[in-house]
């Protein structure tokens, strides 16, 4: 059906792709994993005409065909959802999948008649959408959906999905699912590129294994593992699951009291012991992000009713800066937004937040920075955290996703804590790097330290964390014990349904 | 990579040129001068125009270097005159009052060089105050609008709010009350900065409103600005028998021939022939430093009848101007200097 | 490890362009020093290039023409002297806007904080014309800085307790200031009879040397003075302060990304508010040229929009101290330069200069676009 061939692409003297040889056969979902960099977007985005390959060639149906625009791409059947969808807010489903696809312009069109034909593709893949519906108002799942019928309008045959389910709660992510088997049912082929190992075993036909630009393997699903194409991912032996020893909680770090915020949060309630990781689990958007910013002193005073006791102390009134000096480490959920100075050295970064005090600023002045105390700062982390490069003088933008996150992470710990706030600590990280992390929580953990973790990966907070809450609407819905919680028990929880709980 | 190449060869060779090698100017026998006029330019048909003309004449007649500059805005009028006298120009002009403080700042650093400065007063030996007795024509021309004037109410446009031209308004004032006691002046000004001088469309407001309360004739001592009032005058056009309704005084140059029939006369500042005298004692090394007055005695100072405007002014009026410029002459009248009062 | 390369390579060297070369670090630093360089010189000799065929166009040689501008800019000692004298008021609107963008923000209000600073300077240097030099230099120079601060921290305080707009406040407080600054003069401070809106002369007490009258070869009529001196130590000591000092660091977070200084506990409002008044003051430092070592008197109009160039000079010169010193020496010299080919070629007038001076901007703006391009695919991968 698709079939890349040596293909060979440079970005400067980045090799993106290395030789790259992917078969894909028609009616199949074909699964390309790898971890951030490996190149797997790349080799589709040629695939899609939106790069072109410095070297090689791209067969449909057998045979080459010169694909050097997504038009080219589309003409030949082969359609592709990003993931950022290129959806415009203010129009409706139907407008949205003409816009573009056909000639003329969008008033001359016939919107009618193109809304006949795609609500039959909706019916013909259980897709539930109304050609109608105006953008906004749909859901992300849903949106997703229409990206689905905007190829299928355009008469794919194949589908290239770059990672589908990251915006998607555990419940769509099967329903999800169901489509792309319809689709396959249909005589449609998949693409999905993805890192999760999980989706991989659940959906795939055949998987085919990226690193550093190059194909390292294909394997037929039904012939491997998790384990084998981790390995294969990250080049060792990967622990896929955290091992811990059960949590000896101590004193009450924090409490927090009806923690309320306006139309955000609504009287959270919960205490964290030394010693004790407590997750929160949720959809993103429920609150979590107020949360943690509310605990951190990143909220306006005035806006927050509620207490907050750390360690015995009422600190809602305090700022940020002083929180911090109090132990409290926190690691946001968007590290390239708060976290981060990108354009900053790593050296630089490795100091933010405890730049104004010693040891960053000599003793002697208090206000001249100390630039070799930095630079050892700075060096522990990278050590301790293993970022790489192992360069204090890049600037933090040269870094990729997870060697920044273990530069936030390190940074924190080298408070160091008494408490830590960490949100979404392994989004988009490499599977190795989310293992590395993971291990660090944990023994933060057992050296003492209480850690509130968010996360939207449901395997992240049922493997990390001792105790665990779901979030929905601003509202503590329910805590399980995750060690016996089903996924559909709390993905029901997460999605607003029953509270399994008596704690308010 | 062939036109990178290229580049740098170009460059490279650019040091070998001395800047020395740019065309005749260094005939180190000759005299140089060089001019810096004001804001207005030398286009100005007025007061630059003047100071243009009289350096060309000057240029015609003796073997010199004339090089000028039109500044453009007030900050470059100072570089312009060092870079003149850092080549070692024999005689730097600068064109203005406002130039004032800018010459005497070189002079003082270039105290063998000589300059002169028009309108402006300077107490440096090297530099020469060019100034004229503009309250005595202003004198001249405020007796021929009194006398031409039907409505008994005469308009004063004046261009930057300086005493300068309060100069020129006091006069006016006063040769017109000596016609007609009774006689009203109204005077504007078009504004405070150096942009009043070169604002016409401002000078035509200020005149359509004095022209609407009741001004029929108008005098228009701001430069560029003042063709607006020259503008304003065509509009009311001519009656039955030709003659012009409302009519406007010119200044510095002979303005008559812009629109003929509509500019009653001019206030004549012989700028150029200030220009000229002062390149030519040079020229012959005379000493220049001091003030220099030009007025009706000398010619530095008149009031235009040419072929334009004789048809405009009766002879018992050019008689009576007469009679008063030789009574100025000899101190029989006094005319209040503004700037001395 | 390709990655790394890639980076390195087109990168984003400003994070730490021309930290302290020390040691095994210095030969990475120099190749970083003449990456950086290399632009900013195509973009020159662009700019030349296509200046010289317009000059040929116009009818003169354009051989000639740069030889009597780049003759005229470097002759020794007036040429160098007059560059030296033209870029200082540059150095300091550099530096000023330059503190601004370091901050996030874009200071158009230089003009006006000099205005300010220039009048407020006579006004301390006439009212207090009896004191002795060593009382009167240090008075005045705390004068031009403080009141140059003052004007600029009134928008400064407006965007951090408002939030509005820094660029329209400053542009507004530019107005106000030449008017207030006229108000003044023409009321309070001219001499009787003067037609030319100026205070009267400062005390002798508070004239700072030309450098003619310190370092002899140089002669006293240039009027290049100890400011210029001042203006490169005001490059060294904004060096330090913004990458050696605490609060250096907190105003660069700032600039980098409020989000994350914020989340770093630093006060962004603070700090907007400090910004804006030392790029005020050193705004205001173009009174020590222009007030206390050249025309020992403020008169209006006396800015050649000293303070909007200075956003050119910035801009040019990347916000960086060094890169400021160097781009307003480069302003100076096309000064300079262009004087004399307007004034010594038949047909070419300064526009010229303008031309070359925004053709030189255009290009390394093109620049700026291009190397975000470059950035964009390589993330990308």
């Amino acid at each position: 059906m698709l079939e890349l061939r040596n293909i060979t692409k440079r970005f400067g003297n980045v090799l993106a792709n290395d030789r790259v040889n992917i078969v894909v056969r028609p009616g199949s979902i074909h699964a390309i994993v790898g971890e951030n960099g490996a190149g797997k977007s790349t080799a589709m985005r040629i695939a899609y005409g939106f790069y072109r390959a410095d070297s090689g060639e791209i067969l449909v149906d057998g045979k080459p065909q010169p694909i050097h625009t997504p038009h080219d791409a589309i003409a030949l059947g082969i359609g592709m959802v990003h993931q950022h969808f290129m959806l415009v807010d203010t129009m409706t489903v139907a407008e949205n999948i003409v816009l573009g696809a056909e000639p003329g312009t969008l008033i001359s069109l016939d919107i009618r008649g193109a809304g006949k034909r795609i609500r039959s593709l909706s019916e013909e893949f259980h897709l539930a959408i109304d050609p109608g519906a105006v953008i906004e108002n749909l859901s992300v799942g849903q949106q997703q959906r229409v990206e689905l019928l905007k190829a299928l309008y355009r008469q794919a045959r194949v589908l290239i999905l770059d990672e589908p389910t990251a915006v998607l709660t555990p419940q769509e992510v099967d329903e999800f699912f169901q489509i792309l088997r319809r689709m396959r049912e249909q005589g449609k082929t998949v693409i999905i590129i993805t890192h999760k190992l999980d989706e991989v075993l659940a959906i795939s036909d055949e998987v085919t294994v990226m690193r550093d630009g190059r194909v390292l393997g294909h394997r037929k699903t039904a012939e491997t593992t998790a384990a084998e194409l981790a390995r294969l991912m990250v080049g060792r032996e990967v622990l896929l699951r955290v091992q811990k020893k059960p949590a000896v909680p101590g004193r009450v770090i924090l409490s927090v009291r009806r923690l309320s915020m306006k139309g955000r949060l609504n009287g959270i309630s919960f205490v964290i012991r030394a010693g004790e990781i407590l997750g929160i689990a949720g959809v993103e958007g429920n609150g979590q992000t107020e949360l943690i910013e509310a605990l951190a002193g990143l909220v306006g005073e005035s806006e927050l009713s509620g207490s907050i006791d750390f360690d015995g102390r009422e600190i809602s009134r305090l700022s940020a800066r002083q929180r911090k000096e109090l132990g409290i480490a926190h690691v946001p959920e968007d590290r390239q937004r708060r976290g981060l100075l990108l354009d900053a050295s790593v050296a630089e970064n490795s100091i933010l937040g405890v730049h104004y005090r010693e040891p960053a600023v000599t003793g002697r002045s208090g206000i001249m920075l100390d630039d070799a105390s930095i630079r050892a700062r700075a060096q522990r982390v990278i050590e301790g955290f293993d970022v790489r490069p192992a360069n204090s003088e890049l600037p933090a933008r040269a870094l990729s996703g997870g060697n920044q996150q273990k530069l936030i992470i390190g940074r924190e710990f080298e408070l160091p804590p008494k408490l830590l706030l960490v949100s979404q600590p392994t989004r988009g990280v490499d599977i190795g790097a989310i293992e590395f992390i993971h291990r660090k929580l944990v023994a933060l953990r057992d050296s003492g330290c209480a850690v509130l973790l968010v996360s939207a990966e449901l395997e992240e907070v049922t493997a990390i964390a001792d105790r665990l809450m779901v979030i929905y609407a601003g509202r503590i819905v329910g805590e399980v014990d995750p060690t016996l919680a089903t996924n559909e028990e709390i993905g029901l929880m997460m999605a607003g349904g029953s509270r399994t709980s008596d704690e308010d | 990579m062939k036109c990178m190449l290229s580049l740098i060869v170009v460059i490279s060779i650019l040091p070998a040129c001395r800047p020395a090698t740019s065309a005749s100017a260094d005939d180190k026998s000759k005299v140089h001068v060089g001019i810096v006029f004001d804001i207005g330019g030398k286009d100005d048909r007025s007061f630059n125009a003047a100071a243009w003309q009289g350096v060309n004449r000057a240029a015609k007649d003796f073997p010199i270097i004339l090089r000028d500059v039109e500044p453009g805005d007030p900050t470059s009028i100072e570089p312009a005159m060092r870079a003149f006298a850092e080549r070692g120009y024999d005689l730097i002009i600068g064109v203005g009052f406002a130039q004032t403080p800018q010459i005497e700042a070189v002079a003082k650093d270039y105290p063998k060089l000589n300059f002169a400065i028009v309108d402006g007063v300077s107490r440096l030996p090297n530099v020469a105050s060019l100034i004229f007795k503009e309250h005595e024509g202003s004198y001249l021309v405020g007796m021929i609008a009194a006398m031409t004037s039907r409505s008994g109410i005469l308009g004063f446009v004046g261009g930057m709010d300086v005493p300068l031209i309060h100069k020129f308004e006091l006069g006016y004032e006063e040769g017109a009350k000596a016609v007609n006691p009774k006689i009203r002046v109204i005077p504007n000004y078009v504004g405070v900065t150096d942009a009043a001088w070169n604002d016409p469309v401002k000078g035509k407001e200020l005149a359509r409103t004095q022209i609407e309360k009741g001004a029929d004739v108008i005098f228009a001592a701001a430069g560029n600005s003042g063709l607006g009032a020259f503008d304003a005058v065509e509009q009311y056009g001519k009656d039955g028998q030709g003659r012009a309704q409302r009519f406007v005084i010119g200044v510095d140059s002979n303005q008559t021939w812009m629109k003929p029939g509509f500019v009653l006369t001019s206030m004549v500042k012989r700028v150029d022939n200030a220009v000229y005298q002062i390149v030519k004692d040079r020229v012959e090394n005379r000493p220049i430093g001091g003030v220099h007055v030009y007025g009706l005695e000398n010619e530095g100072i008149g009031y235009a009848v040419d072929q334009y405007n004789k048809d405009l002014i009766p002879q018992p009026a050019i008689q009576a101007v007469e009679a008063a410029k030789q009574k100025i002459i000899t101190g029989q009248i006094k005319v209040t200097n503004a700037m001395e009062k | 490890m390709s990655r790394i390369q890639g980076y390195a390579k087109n990168a984003y060297p400003l994070a730490n362009f021309l930290a302290p070369l020390r040691g095994a670090r210095y030969t990475a630093q120099l190749m970083k020093l003449i990456r950086e360089l290399t632009f900013p010189l195509i973009a020159i000799l662009a700019a030349f290039l296509v200046g010289g065929i317009l000059v040929a166009l116009i009818g003169d040689d354009p051989i000639q023409t740069y030889a009597l501008l780049i003759g005229s800019a470097l002759s020794w000692p007036d040429g160098i002297g007059y560059t030296l004298f033209y870029a200082t008021p540059l150095i300091f609107t550099g530096l000023a806007v330059a503190m601004g963008f370091r901050c996030g923000l874009l200071n158009i209000g230089a003009e006006g904080q000099l205005t300010v600073a220039a009048f407020a300077t006579a006004w301390a240097g006439i009212s207090f014309a009896n004191s002795s030099a060593w009382m009167l230099i240090p008075l005045t120079c705390l004068v031009a800085i403080a009141s140059g601060a003052l004007w600029a921290t009134i928008p400064g305080v407006l965007k951090a307790r408002f939030g509005s707009h820094e660029v329209i406040n400053t542009i507004m407080m530019n107005f106000i200031a030449v008017g207030v600054a006229s108000a003044l003069t023409q009321t309070y401070f001219k001499q009787q009879g003067d037609p030319i809106l100026e205070t009267l002369p400062i005390g002798d007490g508070a004239h700072i040397p030309r450098i003619g009258q310190i370092i002899p070869g140089i002669p006293a009529r240039i009027p290049l003075n100890m400011a210029f001196v001042v203006a490169v130590l005001a490059c060294a000591l904004m060096y330090v302060f913004l990458w050696r000092t605490k609060w250096g660091y907190e105003i660069r977070a700032t600039g980098a990304n409020p989000n994350a200084a914020e989340y770093g506990g630093i006060s962004v409002k603070k700090q907007i508010v400090l910004a804006m008044a030392v790029s005020g003051g050193l705004a205001g430092m173009v009174a020590i040229n222009e007030v206390l070592g050249y025309r020992y008197r403020y008169y209006q109009g006396f800015s050649p929009q000293y303070g909007f160039t200075g956003i050119a000079v910035a801009l040019l010169g990347r916000n960086h101290p060094a890169g400021v010193l160097v781009a307003a020496l480069f302003f100076g010299a096309l000064t300079r330069g262009g004087l004399f080919v307007d004034i010594f070629t038949e047909k070419v007038s300064k526009d010229l200069v303008l031309i070359l001076q925004a053709l030189v901007i255009l290009f390394v703006a093109a620049e700026a676009v291009f190397r975000r391009r470059m950035g964009k695919t390589e993330s990308q991968v």
